[in-house]
C-alpha cells in the first residue's frame, strides 16, 4: 500500500524518520538541482541540502498543510540560499541599490583578465566560457540570482517563484529583468552575433 | 500597444510567461518591428549562453548529499532521545546508521548496549547464565567490544562458543538463537574497528542464516552491505542478503547499492540479485523498474546500461 504524501506528512510529523525520508527523496533531486545551480559549487550545495532538509525535519511541527509540502520546503530551500554565506572572498555580486552598476566599476575587474586573455569567439561552450558565465551569475546579488536560477534553469513560472519568495509577482519581474540587464552587460563581450 | 510598452513583454514572452492574448498581442508586434525582434534575439543568446553553463547535479554528488543528510539527520534525532526513546526506534535508528560516519558509533554502542540490557534483564528465567561474568554490569559499564572471534560452533546443534574483548576478554556460549550472541554479532559487523573481524561475522551470520537472523542482525548486513567502508565486507554482506528471503528492506538496500555503489562489480551483483527475485513474479516492481531506468540513463558503466536494459526487456516483452 503506497501512502499519501499527506499520511507521510502526518508520520513524519510525529517523528517518524523514516516517513521523513520518503518525503526527502520525493523531491530532492529537484532541491539538491536548485541549489547546486543557485552556488556551482558541489560542497555547497550538499550543505545547502542537508541545512534545508535538517530545517524542514525540525520545522515540520509546525507545517500546518496551510500550502503543499512541496511549496513549503522550497520556501525552506529559498531561505536558505539567501542567507547562505559564501565563503569569504568567492562572492562578489551587486547590491539590489546598485542594480546598473558602470562599467568601469572595480567589481568588474575580475572579468577584464578573462575577457583579455581569449577570444569570446573561439572559446563559445569552451570550459572558461562557462566560468565566465558562471562568475557573471554568481556576480548577481542573492535575490536576483534566486530568481534568475528559479525562473532560468528551472523552468518556473513567475506566479510560482513570487509564492516561494513569498513577495509580488511584479516584484519578481522587477527581479528577472533586472537579473537579466546585468547579465547582458556582464557578458556584453560573449553576446555578439 | 505601442512599441515602447511591447517592449516590456518581449522578455516575459521569452520565458513563456504570457497568456493567449497577450501572448498574441507579441507575435504580431515582432511580426512587423524588427526593433524588437531584435530585443527577443538578444535574449535568445544570452539564453543560449548561459545555459552552457547550467550546473547540473550528477548521480555521485545526489548519492553523496544524501548520505551526508543521513549521518545530519541521525544527530540531530540523537539530540532529542531519551534512552527510552532510543530503545523502542532501535531499528529505525540502526537504519539511520552505519560505519563510515564514526562519530555515530558512540550512540550506536549506548544503543546496542541499552537493547542488549535490556534482554539481558527480561530473559533473568532462563537456565543458562550467559556468561560467567555479570554482563549487564559489565554493559552498564559502557565497556567496548572488539575483536569478536568464533570459538567454535557445531553446525549440527547451532551451539557455539565466541570471545570478544572489553577490558579483558569475554567467553559466552549459547546457540546462534540465543539474543545475547546475535545482538553481539549485530555490535561486531557495525562497529568492530578490524575489518576481518567485521567480515568474520557476516560470513558467521551467513553459515546460520537458515536457522533464523534475529531483525537487528538482518539490519546489521542491511547496513554493512550498504555503507561499510571495506568493499570486502560489502561483499559479504551483499552474499549474505542474497540469501535471505526477499523483502521490501532487502529491496531497498539492493536498489541503493545499485544505484550509489561506487564499485561497478557490486552494482551489477545488485542487478542480478534484483532480477533473480522478480522472476516468476507478474511484473518487474515498480521501484526496481525505476532504479533500473535510472541505471540505463545514468550510470558511467556501459555494462551496467546494458544489463539494466536486458533486465527490463527480458521481462517486457
Ligand atoms: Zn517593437
Amino acid at each position: 500500500m503506497k501512502l499519501t504524501e499527506q499520511d507521510l506528512v502526518i508520520k513524519a510529523k510525529a517523528g517518524d524518520y523514516r516517513a521523513f525520508e520518503e518525503l526527502v527523496y520525493a523531491y530532492d533531486r529537484r532541491v539538491l538541482a536548485t541549489v547546486y545551480r543557485f552556488t556551482g559549487d558541489p560542497d555547497d550545495a550538499k550543505d545547502l541540502y542537508q541545512d534545508i532538509f535538517i530545517r524542514a525535519f525540525k520545522g515540520l511541527k509546525k507545517f500546518e498543510f496551510k500550502s503543499s509540502f512541496s511549496t513549503w520546503l522550497y520556501r525552506i530551500a529559498v531561505n536558505v540560499c539567501l542567507t547562505h554565506k559564501a565563503k569569504a572572498g568567492k562572492r562578489n555580486y551587486e547590491s539590489l541599490d546598485d542594480p546598473y552598476p558602470d562599467s568601469e566599476d572595480s567589481k568588474t575587474e575580475q572579468y577584464e583578465d578573462k575577457s583579455g586573455s581569449l577570444s569570446p569567439e573561439k572559446s563559445l561552450l569552451g570550459s572558461e566560457t562557462q566560468a565566465v558565465v558562471r562568475k557573471a551569475v554568481d556576480s548577481l546579488s542573492p535575490r536576483l540570482k534566486m530568481v534568475f536560477v528559479m525562473k532560468h534553469y528551472d523552468g518556473l513560472k513567475i506566479k510560482e517563484i513570487a509564492e516561494m519568495l513569498e513577495t509580488k509577482e511584479g516584484t519578481v519581474k522587477k527581479y528577472l529583468f533586472e537579473a537579466v540587464h546585468i547579465l547582458r552587460g556582464r557578458l556584453a563581450g560573449y553576446l555578439e552575433n | 500597444m505601442e512599441h515602447q510598452e511591447i517592449k516590456e513583454l518581449v522578455l516575459l514572452h521569452a520565458y513563456g510567461e504570457l497568456d493567449g492574448y497577450s501572448e498574441e498581442l507579441v507575435k504580431n508586434h515582432l511580426a512587423t518591428c524588427a526593433g524588437c525582434r531584435e530585443i527577443l534575439n538578444n535574449e535568445m543568446h544570452l539564453r543560449n549562453l548561459v545555459n552552457t553553463a547550467t550546473p547540473e547535479p550528477d548521480e555521485k554528488l545526489a548519492g553523496d548529499a544524501r548520505l551526508q543528510l543521513r549521518a545530519a539527520l541521525r544527530i540531530e534525532t540523537e539530540k532529542k532521545f531519551t534512552p527510552e526513546k532510543l530503545i523502542n526506534s532501535f531499528r529505525e535508528f540502526l537504519y539511520l546508521n552505519y560505519r563510515p560516519i564514526l562519530s555515530g558509533a558512540v550512540m550506536l554502542v549506548v544503543g546496542f548496549l541499552l537493547s542488549l540490557f535490556v534482554r539481558l534483564n527480561s530473559s533473568s528465567g532462563d537456565e543458562q547464565n550467559p556468561a560467567e561474568i555479570n554482563l549487564s554490569d559489565l554493559l552498564k559499564s559502557g565497556m567496548k567490544i572488539n575483536n569478536l572471534r568464533i570459538l567454535a560452533s557445531d553446525p549440527k546443534t547451532g551451539q557455539m562458543e565466541i570471545e570478544f574483548e572489553t577490558f579483558r576478554n569475554v567467553k559466552l556460549s549459547g546457540s546462534f538463537n540465543d539474543q545475547n550472541i546475535q545482538s553481539v554479532m549485530m555490535y561486531s559487523i557495525l562497529n568492530d574497528e578490524n575489518p576481518g573481524v567485521r567480515l568474520n561475522s557476516i560470513n558467521m551470520v551467513d553459515s546460520k542464516k537458515e536457522r533464523g537472523i534475529d531483525k537487528d542482525v538482518k539490519a546489521a548486513v542491511l547496513t554493512a552491505a550498504q555503507y561499510d567502508e571495506n568493499p570486502g565486507v560489502r561483499r559479504s554482506a551483499l552474499k549474505t542478503l542474497a540469501g535471505l528471503p526477499f523483502d521490501d528492506e532487502i529491496k531497498t538496500a539492493l536498489i541503493n547499492i545499485m544505484s550509489y555503489d561506487q564499485n561497478a562489480a557490486f552494482r551489477i551483483e545488485a542487478i542480478n540479485i534484483l532480477a533473480e527475485s522478480q522472476k516468476g513474479t507478474g511484473k518487474i516492481d515498480d521501484e526496481v523498474q525505476k532504479a533500473l531506468r535510472q541505471r540505463i540513463e545514468n550510470d558511467d558503466n556501459n555494462y551496467i546500461k546494458l544489463k539494466a536494459k536486458t533486465v527490463l526487456e527480458e521481462r517486457n516483452i
